[in-house]
């Protein structure tokens, strides 16, 4: 079978400046994978190009839907969401003046779904994220960190997608609200085979969480491995010191 | 209290006109960043696609009102295509090419007619409602009120329950997150400029009912005032929009009855004078936004 997400050879250039080189990694079927690195190298900027959020300068990027190999480096970022990629950038994630109820339905509203099948969904979300029940009038500027980086993973997963892509979800939380989120990705892997991709600055989580790992290295991919045996290899350490 | 109550009814359908006018500015301005400065051209060439059905071919007023609508959403398309599109969102060229855009509308305009004010169709012939009190209004008024009042009001609905509508909330808070969640945002870019011109030309056959009449530069007349109650609630907000929208045009007619038609302008610039220099950022600020 397939790797759900392939990317091979990609360069990632902003003008003449090179922000990734020859990147090459895969996310498999029921894989939460990591990408991390030390500040500046390039994993943002790999993640984003993935998403065609920023220009693709080389290679190839294909998506696995569970029947068919998409090319989507050739596509648009608002064509990603209807095969099934569903993505939270690391900044600005939720619809500020927006409920948090809009802010579910708007995940799935533009993929062609309608009214029932939205609410449906938005109730089984509710049950996984008890908290965003408890205040769906409410504008999702009023929620605290951990409430918005909730809503955000959860209106991604409003689109139903196979692949979600996250960009530093642990971004400003405090330890507790971080590990309450990382357990519920690991819960929406196993039992809504959700397969992940993320990038993370927090290494040691991450590595809890995921199965496999990508190191990069200012803008190259430096090591990669399963979680286990990279933190056994202590090669995190010289990735991370120099 | 006859005089009062005639002045208040001239006064809410003039408003909500205003309202409707900067709601189509802060439309374009939450998907883009940028002023559409050709806006009130928009409303201007709805009044004469009007003319040109009822004086040139001699159609039905509802006829006309269509056509109306059609050319003013056309040119709106038009206006995004070409002279905003290709200047990739640069908030001050855009500024520039609209301005240059509302020049040339208004100058073909000019040159395509008498470029002096034309006699407005009227839809029925006026009869006139006696209110306990003693006020007179005519049917055309009580029209007038109400198509602005719902349009106003349908546009709120249209940005609250349609999915275009919340397509535009979204890229107004954050044109990426439109993308990430699978909205084409360039196409609900122009459609957004489509909304807002077919906006626009109802307002301008609105006024043209209102005045009896329509002239080439009544767009950027109208198109300044939109502006102004634009800037007095603060860029962004609807709601503000709303209100302040009718507050004018009932200070206005106001105004204008008890004072003199000369001080009509009067009210909404000294208005925006004393907002610039004591709420800059305007009366609401920046919180309370719909949009």
């Amino acid at each position: 079978m397939p790797a759900v997400l392939r990317v091979a050879g990609l360069d990632v250039q902003y003008g003449g400046l090179v922000a990734a080189r020859d990147i090459s990694l895969e996310v498999h079927r029921g894989e939460i994978v990591s990408l991390l690195g030390p500040n500046g190298a390039g994993k943002t900027s790999v993640l984003r190009a993935v998403m065609g959020l920023v220009p693709r300068a080389r290679g190839t990027v294909e998506f696995f839907d569970g029947a068919t190999v998409h090319r989507v480096d050739t596509l648009a970022t608002h064509r990603l969401a209807a095969l099934g990629i569903a993505s939270v950038p690391s900044l600005r994630i939720v619809l500020p003046r927006m409920t948090v109820e809009e802010n579910l339905e708007v995940g799935g509203l533009f993929l062609g779904r309608h009214g029932g099948s939205l609410a449906r969904e938005r109730d089984r979300l509710y049950e996984l994220f008890p908290v965003l029940g408890r205040r769906r009038r409410a504008l999702a500027a009023t929620l605290s960190g951990g409430e918005q980086r909730m809503l955000a993973i959860a209106r991604a997963l409003m689109a139903r997608p196979r692949l979600l892509l996250l960009d530093e979800p642990s971004l400003g939380l405090a330890p507790l609200v971080l590990t309450e989120i990382f357990g519920l990705l690991q819960r929406i892997n196993a039992e809504a085979e959700v397969d992940v991709l993320l990038v993370e600055q927090n290494v040691k989580k991450a590595l809890e969480i995921s199965h496999r790992a990508y190191v990069m290295r200012i803008g190259a991919l430096d090591f990669q491995g399963s979680s286990r045996d990279i933190l056994a290899s202590g090669r995190l350490e010289s990735a991370y010191l120099g | 209290m006859s005089q009062l109550v005639e002045q208040f009814i001239n006064g809410l359908a003039a408003g909500a006109n205003y309202a409707i006018i900067a709601i189509a500015y802060n439309l374009v301005f939450g998907v883009l960043n940028v002023f559409n400065f050709a806006h009130g051209a928009t409303m201007m060439i709805g009044t004469y696609g009007v003319l040109l059905v009822v004086q040139g071919m001699g159609g039905g007023f509802t006829v006309a009102v269509v056509v109306g609508l059609l050319i003013a959403g056309l040119t709106g398309f038009l206006i995004e295509r070409l002279v905003v599109r290709p200047l990739g969102g640069n908030q001050w060229a855009v500024a520039v090419s609209t301005i240059g855009a509302a020049i040339f509308i208004e100058n073909l305009v000019r040159r395509l007619t008498h470029a002096r004010p034309e006699v407005f169709p009227r839809p029925f012939e006026l009869r006139y409602l006696s209110l306990p009190g003693g006020a007179d209004v005519s049917t055309l008024q009580v029209m007038l009120v109400l198509v602005s009042v719902g349009l106003m009001l349908g546009m709120v609905a249209f940005l609250q329950r349609t999915r275009l509508g919340k397509a535009i909330r979204v890229i107004a808070q954050s044109p990426e997150l439109g993308r990430c969640l699978g909205i084409d945002v360039a196409r609900v870019v122009t459609l957004t400029f489509v909304v807002a011109s077919l906006l626009g030309g109802a307002a301008g056959i609105l006024n043209g009912l209102a005045y009896g009449s329509t002239y080439p530069y009544i767009g950027s007349y109208l198109g300044l005032k939109g502006f102004v109650v634009l800037i007095v609630a603060g860029v962004g907000n609807m709601r503000g929009a709303l209100v302040i929208g009718l507050a004018l045009g009932i200070a206005e007619s106001l105004a204008v009855g008890f004072v003199g038609s000369t001080y009509r302008d009067f009210v909404a610039y000294g208005g925006l004078v004393l907002v610039l220099l004591f709420r800059p950022s305007g009366l609401f600020g920046e919180e309370v936004r719909v949009v």
